[in-house]
Formats: C-alpha cells, sequence, structure tokens
C-alpha cells in the first residue's frame, strides 16, 4: 500500500528545471520524486481510483516533460505541475463524461491508500472516506477549493462552470460530508 | 440580510459568510444572529471544523515506485514542446528524431524496451526491434553495417550505465534511480550477451 510521504518542502529547483528543459532525464526524475507524492494525492482524491489514479499521474508528469520548455517561471514549478495534474484529470473526465453519467460512480474505499483512510479530523471523522461518496462535481469543487485552495474564479477557468454553480455544489459537498461525518 | 437577524439565516449563507461571500453589512448582521444562536453557531463550528480537517488532510502519498519506470520510457518518446532550447548533445539512440534528450533517456528508451526485444540500430538510421537472439537470424543479419550499429549500441548502454550511475551518486536517495540503474545493467548485460552470439556465429 501507498505510505504517507515524510514532510518535505518543495525547495526552489531551479537548475534542475533547466536541466529537465535542456533534456536532462535525471534533473526530471528528480523533479518527479519532489512533486510526484502530490500529484498522486490529488489524482487518487479526484477519480477515486488507484489504477486510473496512477495513470493521471503519469499522463501528468509525461505533460510536463513535453511543456517543461514552456516553463516560464511565472508561478512556481509546484503550482505549474499541479495545475497540469488537475487539467490532466478534468480533460479525461470531460472525455470520458458521457461513459461515467451512465455509470454510477464506485467509490472503492477498500482500494483507497490506508494514508488517506487512517487520516482522520478526529477519532470519528475519516474524510477522505467520506469525500469518496460525493457526487463527482461536489467532490471536485471541495477538493480544489477546501483542501488544495483554489479560488472559485479559478476553478470556474479550470472546469468550465460558473462560480454561483460552483458555491452551490460546494455547499452540498459540505453538507453531505458533515452528514456522513457525523459520530 | 441586512439588519438585526430575527429569523435563522439560510443555510447557505453560512456558507457564504465562511467563505468571505457577504458584503460587510450582511456578514456583520449574520455574525450578530450566530453570536446569540446556539443552533446556527453550531453549523458554523461543524462547518469550520470540515474545513480545517480538509486543509489538513495529507497532501501526499507516495506513488507506487514503478511508476517512474513507466513515466521514463513515455518521456523518451515524448515530443517536447515548441519553444525548447537548444538539444543538449543527442544521446546514442539512433534512429529517432533528436529530441535534445541525454544519455539518460537513452536509458528510459531502453528500459522501455525491456522484454520487448532489444534495440538494434541499422545503418539506415531506424531503430530495429525485436532482433531475435537466435543463431540463424544471427547470421543473416550481421554486417559490417550491424557491426557498426551494434558498436553504437553497446555506447549507448554504456553511456545509459554511466549517465545512470552518476544521476545516482548525486541523489543517493533516490530509488527510483536505484532502480532504473539495476535495470540499465541488466539491459547492458543482456544485449552484450546478444550481441556475442551474432558474432560469434558469423
Amino acid at each position: 500500500m501507498p505510505r504517507p510521504l515524510p514532510f518535505r518542502p518543495v525547495t526552489p529547483v531551479t537548475d534542475d528545471v533547466a536541466r529537465a528543459r535542456d533534456g536532462d532525464a535525471a534533473a526530471f526524475a528528480r523533479l518527479y520524486e519532489a512533486h510526484a507524492g502530490r500529484v498522486y494525492a490529488l489524482c487518487l482524491r479526484l477519480s477515486r481510483d488507484p489504477d486510473e489514479a496512477r495513470e493521471l499521474t503519469q499522463d501528468t508528469f509525461v505533460r510536463v516533460w513535453e511543456k517543461l520548455p514552456l516553463f516560464r517561471g511565472e508561478s512556481t514549478l509546484g503550482t505549474w505541475i499541479h495545475r497540469t495534474a488537475v487539467n490532466t484529470v478534468l480533460e479525461r473526465r470531460r472525455s470520458e463524461r458521457r461513459r461515467l453519467a451512465r455509470v454510477e460512480p464506485r467509490a472503492d474505499l477498500d482500494a483507497l491508500p490506508s494514508a488517506f483512510r487512517r487520516a482522520p479530523v478526529d477519532e470519528r471523522m475519516d474524510l477522505d472516506a467520506a469525500l469518496a461518496r460525493l457526487p463527482l462535481a461536489a467532490r471536485t469543487v471541495f477538493v480544489l477549493h477546501e483542501m488544495e485552495g483554489y479560488s472559485f474564479a479559478e476553478i470556474a477557468e479550470l472546469t468550465g462552470t460558473g462560480e454561483v454553480t460552483l458555491r452551490s455544489q460546494l455547499h452540498r459537498a459540505r453538507r453531505r460530508l458533515l452528514e456522513l461525518l457525523r459520530p | 440580510v441586512s439588519g438585526r437577524l430575527v429569523r435563522h439565516p439560510a443555510d447557505d449563507t453560512l456558507h457564504r459568510l465562511m467563505d468571505g461571500g457577504l458584503s460587510r453589512d450582511e456578514a456583520a448582521a449574520v455574525e450578530r444572529h450566530v453570536a446569540a444562536c446556539d443552533r446556527c453557531r453550531s453549523t458554523l463550528d461543524a462547518l469550520e471544523r470540515l474545513r480545517r480537517a480538509a486543509r489538513a488532510a495529507p497532501r501526499e502519498v507516495a506513488p507506487p515506485g514503478e511508476l517512474w519506470d513507466a513515466i521514463g520510457a513515455r518521456i523518451a518518446r515524448a515530443p517536447r514542446a515548441s519553444g525548447a532550447p537548444a538539444p543538449a548533445p543527442a544521446s546514442a539512440v539512433v534512429g529517432r528524431p533528436r529530441r535534445g534528450v541525454g544519455g539518460w533517456v537513452a536509458a528510459a528508451a531502453l528500459l522501455a524496451l525491456a522484454g520487448g526485444g532489444a534495440l538494434m540500430v541499422g545503418r539506415d538510421g531506424r531503430d530495429h526491434r525485436g532482433v531475435p537472439d537466435g543463431r540463424a537470424a544471427g547470421r543473416a543479419l550481421v554486417t559490417a553495417a550491424t557491426r557498426a550499429a551494434d558498436a553504437e549500441n553497446v555506447r549507448a548502454l554504456e553511456a545509459a550505465v554511466a549517465s545512470t550511475a552518476a544521476a545516482l551518486a548525486a541523489s543517493p536517495d533516490n530509488v527510483h534511480l536505484e532502480r532504473m540503474l539495476e535495470r540499465a545493467r541488466r539491459q547492458r548485460a543482456e544485449y552484450l550477451q546478444s550481441a556475442r552470439s551474432l558474432t560469434t556465429d558469423q
């Protein structure tokens, strides 16, 4: 089972970014090492499926490699990679929207990493297990806004959903989570 | 929502209060109500606990160890975005468009082929994959051009091992590099063994 990574602040890696931009895969491997845990956690939360999270993480880093020459440092590398991951997840979702609409979302809680299942708010709460039971849109806005700190405007830009709708989805997500987490 | 509220604010209003989505006057009115209302204060407390829990949730989960191998293999083939700086000296992965990749990407390319046949480089500059190890195939394939290509492949394999080892020396705790080095060495050994059988058959 995946294990939680030890806390490791993401320090500036400008040399590695420059090297990776020039095609140095060893430097890119170090960037992966620094950022993969956060990307994988995000993909896992948004997809709820470890297999899909692996694919999404893989797609994210391949895309980061492809686009790295365009990275100009307007944001931190971590922010840029994170946003790439969000876009990767949302694009796949859009491409599969029709299929997902027909299929009852499954919350394979047993397959969620123990790191998530054992991440209690307090003794009563198991937030990730409850999150996995939320509808897709509500889960997405909750993860991005409440957990990852995206503004409503940013989420609206990423998802193409209006801010009023996003707020409403977030409120529903919170209400449902509080029900699920009620002792 | 203005003035002194005598009725409970709507549930959404409490959410908006927490999100900073109310005007100053609206927020002040709702806060006055909440201060005097156990029910609304309890709701707001629960929302705030939920937010704290969300922000305290683990941000990182270690991905499966084999994930880098797959990524390494894919980036060896991935095109770079336009606007890329001048490429680093190309690796000895001959036959592919030079994408500014170094020996490490050669390692990744070779690893990508693990289990799928050795990478053979032809004089025509194209990859010749899946060259069998069998002696009959060897007799048919060993030419001067093949020998030259073989030497180039060996250099690529050596470069891949060397650059991976150098990267590992710089990042000794990197388990992905460690795994890639092990596989690069194994690839080199398997290739050398395969190439030897071709030349001895000649």
